[in-house]
């Protein structure tokens, strides 16, 4: 045990507290000899080295030498303090190893998806990159940046070498535009809710649908629909209501919650709005 | 399709859902989320995490299927307004 060529693993730090506890021990090694000026590694600054084992000392004697080596008496030395120090500056090594790599996991984290996309103003391929608090969609014409840990998304024009920030504030009067145009709608003169129902029916169909629908306070009737495959959702259609063209019969207001698709288990079908 | 088939996990997807949350404040009170991208309303009707493969749009004639998931280490770049974009208070959409 004395010659053991690893005086610091946890099986000989263990036979020596045991071996301390029984009578007639042997006495506890002395202390290693402060190492001669020729010993010393060139340039290595013995103030520096005495500072970081002091703190080192100071750091472990509360936690670790008190609890591995069960004698308090013998940790003043400095020859038990310094083969501590070691350990733990050891032990701090790994920690900091250990840290580095936790800390640099998210980097690793990125998620990329690509689509295939064919609509009206954008076709060809939608590449999302995804990471935990931000988020980056490139189409062909446009690419979007979310940052949720500023609340803000940009849209961006790459052509133009523009882009647009949004807000949740900005959204949110967004949200409440509708309830001020019904208004404005409201307090308009004859001649110019006139003006107004020409320049309505100025506009493109599906554009002057949309804003009918703002008017009469209603949301557009779309369903979901899923196909199963090995009993796994592979498929989400949200076509318009054949029988209304796609517009809401309902004169009511729809509610959010109106919006949450339910089940239709018969008709092996989710109806995502009413 | 199932999130963990696609070898995700539901935190590697999150901003999604958080994306879909704050972009759900821009629409009337009327017309609610977006329902098409909204993870947790997908995850109620079946119940497990999932991601759409397939999505179609009629109304909108739209189309978008899921060719590819990979994970690699992202850019911080790709995050970040490019420099010598011009801020504007209204992006032409034509």
């Amino acid at each position: 045990m004395a010659d053991d060529r690893y005086p610091l693993s946890p099986r000989i730090r263990l036979l020596r507290a045991m071996r301390a506890k029984l009578p007639g021990a042997p006495s506890e090694p002395p202390p290693a000899r402060p190492p001669a000026p020729d010993e010393r590694t060139p340039g290595q600054s013995a103030a520096c080295w005495s500072a970081i084992e002091v703190a080192l000392c100071a750091l472990s004697s509360s936690q670790k030498i008190r609890r591995t080596t069960g004698r308090e008496s013998s940790l003043g030395t400095s020859g038990q303090c310094r083969r501590q120090s070691l350990e733990y500056a050891m032990r701090l090594s790994v920690f900091a190893v250990v840290l580095l790599i936790a800390t640099a996991a998210p980097t690793l984290a990125g998620t990329v998806m690509t689509s295939e996309a064919s609509t009206p103003k954008i076709s060809g391929k939608v590449v999302l990159y995804i990471e935990p608090d931000r988020l980056r969609v490139e189409t062909s014409n446009y690419v979007s940046i979310f940052r949720a840990d500023q609340d803000t998304a940009y849209l961006l024009k790459p052509a133009d070498r523009k882009f647009v920030r949004l807000t949740s504030e900005q959204l949110k009067q967004l949200a409440d535009a509708p309830t001020l145009l019904r208004e404005t709608l409201k307090s308009m003169s004859p001649e110019q809710r006139a003006r107004f129902d020409e320049h309505l029916k100025s506009l493109p169909p599906a554009q002057r649908a949309g804003v009918e629908r703002i008017i009469a306070g209603q949301a557009a009737k779309f369903e979901f629909r899923e196909y199963w495959r090995n009993g796994e959702l592979r498929q989400v259609e949200l076509p318009a209501d054949r029988q209304t063209g796609g517009r809401s019969t309902s004169r009511k207001p729809l509610r959010r919650a109106h919006l949450r698709p339910r089940l239709d288990r018969g008709r092996r079908r989710f109806v995502a709005a009413l | 399709m199932r999130t963990s088939d696609l070898g995700l996990t539901e935190d590697d997807v999150g901003s999604l859902q958080r994306f879909n949350d704050f972009m759900g404040q821009g629409l009337p009170q009327e017309l609610g989320a977006f329902s098409t991208v909204d993870r947790r309303a997908f995850e109620k009707l079946v119940g497990y995490a999932a991601h759409p493969v397939h999505t179609e749009i009629p109304t909108a004639n739209m189309q978008m299927t899921l060719e590819n998931v990979e994970k690699k280490p992202l850019s911080p770049d790709l995050f970040e307004i490019p420099a010598g974009y011009e801020e504007d208070s209204k992006l032409a959409t034509h």
